[in-house]
């Protein structure tokens, strides 16, 4: 069975966005500096609401933020 | 660390404290065959209980500290975290519950009559084996996903 992985580029958009720092970014998200440390390691998969919050942050798609990777 | 985490911390520390406490004064003088008519034992068990729980309410009202700004102190993966753990202490308490049950009937199912003390001492030690399992549990959970450092 194919594994899915759900990636993100939130380090690299809090850089880009005049180095936000991950509490600045948990505060706009409305989640706490640990999710966004989590996320950022890729060891916690956020729910849709919080994905959406997160990318509204950066004005950016869902999809410009997370992606879908299908491994086989 | 998040409220979470903060009241975990706590709990696991008066469940560390209590749990030890009570099986000690328990198994001292006679065991549970005595404990009933032990009016020291129960007198010192009520008290170690008592502020046990009275610890616990402490805790609720201690970690219950309101956000200087906008910062939120639990969200949706503390929420999940909890979940998890109340789910698997649920298993842990009743897996506990079950094999005393099996040890005491093993022990005493020779003799007919069991010590009303044992009632005592699985409703005490159990309640502490839930918060203490949910506790530990809760921090290993965060462990296995948190990381260290500001990015």
């Amino acid at each position: 069975m194919a594994k899915a992985e759900i990636k993100n580029n939130l380090r690299r958009l809090r850089f880009e966005h005049g180095e936000m720092t991950q509490q600045a970014l948990a505060d706009k998200a409305r989640c706490t500096r640990q999710t966004i440390l989590a996320l950022e390691q890729g060891k916690y998969v956020p729910s849709l609401s919080l994905a959406f919050r997160i990318a509204r942050v950066f004005g950016l798609k869902i999809e410009d933020v997370f992606t879908y990777e299908e491994n086989s | 660390m998040t409220g979470l985490q903060k009241r975990a911390i706590y709990d696991l520390i008066i469940s560390a404290v209590v749990l030890p406490g009570l099986t000690i004064i328990f198994f001292s003088g006679g065991g549970a065959a005595a404990y009933v008519h032990d009016v020291t034992r129960k007198i010192l068990l009520a008290v170690l209980l008592g502020l046990g729980y009275i610890a616990l309410l402490l805790v609720l009202f201690l970690v219950r500290v309101k956000p200087k700004d906008q910062t939120v102190l639990m969200d949706e993966r503390d929420e999940r975290i909890a979940r998890q753990a109340l789910g698997t202490a649920f298993v842990i308490l009743a897996i506990y519950v079950v094999l005393t049950c099996i040890i005491l009937y093993e022990v005493y199912r020779n003799r007919i009559l069991m010590p009303v003390g044992w009632m005592w001492f699985l409703a005490y030690s159990s309640s502490f084996i839930a918060i203490g399992s949910r506790a530990l549990l809760i921090l290993v959970f965060y462990a296995r996903t948190n990381g260290h450092g500001q990015g």
